[in-house]
């Protein structure tokens, strides 16, 4: 004994179980299986199926998994500027030890980043020379570091306000 | 290595395209596509709406793909984390819950596949699980009713984790997400009738070790 719509058709048995056919094929269906021993016992048992799995609730998502995140992106983020300033700092690690000088490289970064927006190739003041994806690479960087600033001036307003 | 990932990959954007031209190729698609391309413009806020939307689906999906809590959360603190990294070359060329859904599914079946020898099937029903214990305070029942509620949870619990990964996943996208087949097909990256007959086979599988559980 066999049944076609078992045989070719199983998904019309599992979207009659799950409840999701439309009216019309639900009245074709309900009429099969009222004729059709398979089906009629293979419905019966998917909707058993069904009921069991609806027993299986989720679990409620963990209170900090939200500032856990921010913190792994502001730890990437961390990475990434390191990254920006061996990129177009390499002989200047000195300079976080000195405040005064230190803002003068900022200075330094942002008129780098502005000669890295020309198109031609910029030749920095340490001869090294910049490959258009370096560029890219550092604009990113400066937009992520942006990003993250902003992420989590907003994380901290809103567990603040609660 | 993540650079390497097929997951993150979209086709090259040309550098001319902007958000506004991509908002036209999308609009027809989906809000959450919108927000995505506005977080790869460095709105943070559309991040955020992102994962207040599918925290809960993501962890979801995981958890019962994984049934530990804990590594549910892990592996979705690195889907969000990807989905965040891989912002600036995002295109949506697919529906976002479907890639969403792909970077998920990919990381539990790596991780289902490299656990595979560390854990025996037992170690993992005597584990600690918090989701479990959960349910049971929630509902409200008696120290009898508990017990066999667990029972009957540890069933279902091994019936699905005794499933084939790629079963397993489209059975709980299937039932639990309600995706549809293509959509399923698409996360998977396999045709519509494969997931069918994954579908069918994982139901049938289901049917048999649950059967006992009727009435
Ligand atoms: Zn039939």
């Amino acid at each position: 004994m066999s049944c076609p719509i078992y045989d070719e058709s199983p998904d019309l048995l599992m979207d009659f179980a799950a409840g999701k056919l439309d009216w019309e094929s639900k009245q074709r269906m309900d009429v099969h299986v009222s004729k059709c021993a398979i089906c009629h016992e293979a419905l019966a048992a998917q909707a058993m199926v069904w009921k069991a799995l609806d027993e299986w609730d989720a679990a409620p998502v963990s209170m900090d998994f939200d500032a856990k995140l921010y913190a792994r992106i502001e730890t990437q983020h961390a990475t990434v500027w390191g990254n920006l300033k061996s990129l177009l700092l390499p002989a200047t690690t000195w300079f976080r030890w000195q405040p005064a000088i230190g803002m003068a490289g900022v200075g330094a970064l942002f008129l780098a980043v502005f000669l890295l927006r020309t198109p031609a190739p910029a030749v920095h003041g340490d001869g090294v020379r910049m490959e258009s994806h370096e560029i890219e690479q550092a604009e990113l960087a400066l937009d992520d570091v942006e990003m993250v600033d902003k992420l989590f001036a907003e994380s901290k307003g809103e567990a603040q306000s609660l | 290595m993540e650079d390497q990932d097929p997951l993150l990959k979209f086709p090259q954007p040309s550098p001319s395209i902007r958000v506004q031209k991509d908002m036209i190729a999308v609009a027809a698609l989906e809000r959450d596509a919108e927000l995505m391309l506005r977080v790869r413009d460095g709105d943070t806020e559309s991040f955020t709406l992102l994962l207040n939307k599918h925290r809960g689906p993501v962890i979801h999906f995981l958890y019962r793909m994984v049934q530990n809590q804990a590594v549910a959360e892990e592996l979705a603190q690195e889907v969000f984390l990807r989905v965040y990294k891989s912002r600036a070359n995002y295109e949506p060329s697919a529906k976002f819950t479907t890639w969403l859904f792909r970077i998920a599914s990919h990381l539990a079946l790596n991780h289902i596949r490299d656990s595979k020898n560390e854990r025996t099937q037992d170690s993992i029903d005597e584990s600690d699980d918090d989701g479990r214990t959960l349910q049971v305070a929630d509902r409200g029942m008696t120290t009898e009713q508990a017990m066999v509620y667990q029972a009957r949870l540890a069933e279902i619990r091994r019936a699905i984790r005794v499933l084939p990964e790629k079963q397993r996943a489209a059975v709980v996208m299937h039932k639990y997400q309600e995706m549809e087949y293509s959509q399923i097909a698409l996360v998977l990256e396999c045709s519509e009738s494969a997931v069918k007959s994954l579908l069918f086979r994982a139901y049938e599988t289901l049917r048999v070790r649950l059967a006992h559980m009727a009435g």
